[in-house]
């Protein structure tokens, strides 16, 4: 209808907002795009979000993300996977393939809505797998927050978190704070090369995380970024300040240097 | 049904919202679903998502909006009172469907601003309340949570006070607007909500209150509750209002 067609975008302050549903498979995936108005920076960030509880949890910095390049004269989108928060689509469905595919068609349009910068894909927490697969060999750079690589092992820790918490009053099937952990996204995470997809990239790889917890070092070829702080759970509770300023400080030089 | 996404902008900075539309016209009422702070407007695994497309089901356009500072509406400054913007959104829907019958639907701590503005706003006919957050927040220290955790181990429910500063809040809508709380027995947040509730009572102020075996909405089966009795609830009120 007209009368909501009309406030789906906003002008203002050099910014353009604009909240949409985009196709992707059979189903419709919500989207939230930020740009500068006009653009300074030629380029863009898809922010890929992880996948569950975690999705909601990380809402605001994913957004924070997007916003901190289009501060900077570019544009960043932040979207919702299938069967997640406001996207169409059946959570239980999810692979880790099909978050990848709603990635790339994220990427379409993305640079169906502000042509003038190059896209390319971030990603946070799971989010930061799904954003090496979607980009395959392609793209100038791919900054991650927190990244997750290795998925199987990132959802048997989150279920381990989960059970911990729930002290009990649990699910008669498997569940990570209220979603389901559903064999498919298993079986779908255990097949995942993510470091042969990593290897493949042609371009720079950053990664941005807190000092604690302490952790295994990422792969040589990711340019690490510790800042301080720890993340944790809450995400509000962390300081997710030092990522964004992190993150949009790396991506702006990253491209200025190519 | 079609679902819009918008951004309302208010005095406060923009207020991120989704519209479930109902095929057809004319509408048969509209709703809103106040979420809580720290939760999302989709609600955990979309239980608002679905709860929306189903009242969209019925004839009903639903607003489901973000709570000011999260989602789409991060960027709200902080120190804003959420009731202002939150109530610029609500006049702005109101102008949009017109003059039909209005549904409230608070979830959680979202719960007291629907609770709020339920009195404020013309053509309320109900408010219903899904596993409202009137606690006083529970201390983080450790020594408090091991409490707690060793009290729910042993099945029992912490013991835990309500915020009697919510109480006027609260009466006046009940007292207003027909209204029913949903509550799991298991949930944190529901000791502290009978425990007001029973003082309620005892002053006469109407509530009907279903309870139902389990957690809240981080597990599976407290959502499907809770979107099945929201979904019931609307049915009837709008039966009642409007028999077709």
């Amino acid at each position: 209808m007209q009368e909501w067609a009309s406030a789906s975008t906003w002008t203002g302050d050099g910014l353009r907002r604009e909240v949409t549903f985009f196709p992707s498979g059979r189903d419709e995936i919500y989207a939230s795009l930020y740009a500068a108005e006009p653009p300074r920076l030629p380029v863009g960030v898809v922010v890929c979000p992880s996948w569950g509880h975690d999705v909601m949890e990380q809402l605001e910095l994913t957004h924070r993300l997007a916003h901190a390049i289009a501060a900077r004269g570019g544009a960043g989108l932040a979207y919702h996977p299938p069967g997640h928060a406001d996207s169409g689509g059946r959570f239980e469905e999810a692979t880790f393939e099909r978050l990848a595919e709603a990635a790339r068609d994220a990427l379409a349009l993305a640079v169906s809505s502000v042509p003038e910068v190059a896209w390319e894909f971030g990603g946070v927490d799971l989010g930061a797998a799904v954003a090496v697969l979607a980009a395959a060999r392609n793209g100038r750079i791919l900054p991650l927050v927190e990244p997750a690589l290795d998925p199987a092992a990132h959802l048997g820790v989150l279920e381990r978190a989960a059970r911990r918490a729930a002290l009990g009053r649990v699910d008669p099937e498997p569940t990570v704070f209220g979603y389901p952990l559903t064999r498919r996204i298993r079986s779908s995470a255990a097949a995942l090369d993510v470091a042969g997809a990593l290897e493949s990239f042609g371009g720079r790889v950053a990664a941005f995380r807190h000092r604690l917890p302490e952790r295994p070092p990422l792969p040589e070829r990711v340019e690490t970024h510790v800042v301080p702080g720890e993340w944790r759970r809450p995400v509000h509770a962390t300081n997710v300040e030092a990522l964004v300023t992190g993150f949009g400080h790396w991506v702006a030089a990253a491209v200025a240097a190519a | 049904m079609s679902t819009h996404p918008v951004l309302v902008n208010t005095g406060h900075g923009l207020i991120g919202a989704i519209i479930t539309e109902p095929d057809g016209n004319p509408r048969r009422a509209a709703a809103i679903l106040f979420e809580g702070r720290e939760g999302r407007r989709s609600g955990v695994n979309q239980v608002w998502t679905l709860t929306a497309r189903e009242l969209a089901g019925m004839g009903v356009t639903v607003l489901r909006l973000d709570y000011p500072g999260w989602g789409d509406s991060w960027a709200v400054p902080p120190g804003i009172p959420p009731g202002l913007p939150m109530r610029e959104v609500i006049a702005w829907f109101r102008e949009r469907v017109g003059d039909v019958d209005l549904l409230f639907i608070g979830a959680c701590f979202g719960s007291r601003l629907a609770a709020a503005v339920a009195t404020e706003v013309p053509n309320v006919v109900g408010l219903a309340l899904v596993n409202p957050y009137v606690r006083i927040p529970p201390s983080k220290k450790f020594t408090a949570r091991a409490r707690r955790a060793v009290t729910r181990l042993a099945g029992r429910s912490p013991r835990e006070r309500f915020d009697r500063s919510l109480k006027d809040v609260f009466r006046g809508a009940f007292r207003t607007v027909p209204s029913l709380a949903i509550v799991a027995d298991g949930d944190g947040r529901t000791p502290a909500f009978m425990t007001m509730q029973r003082t309620l009572r005892e002053e006469g102020v109407p509530l009907e209150v279903q309870t139902f075996s389990g957690a809240g909405n981080r597990t599976l089966g407290g959502q499907r509750e809770g979107r099945e009795r929201v979904v019931a609830w609307a049915r009837s009120r709008l039966h009642e209002l409007s028999p077709r």
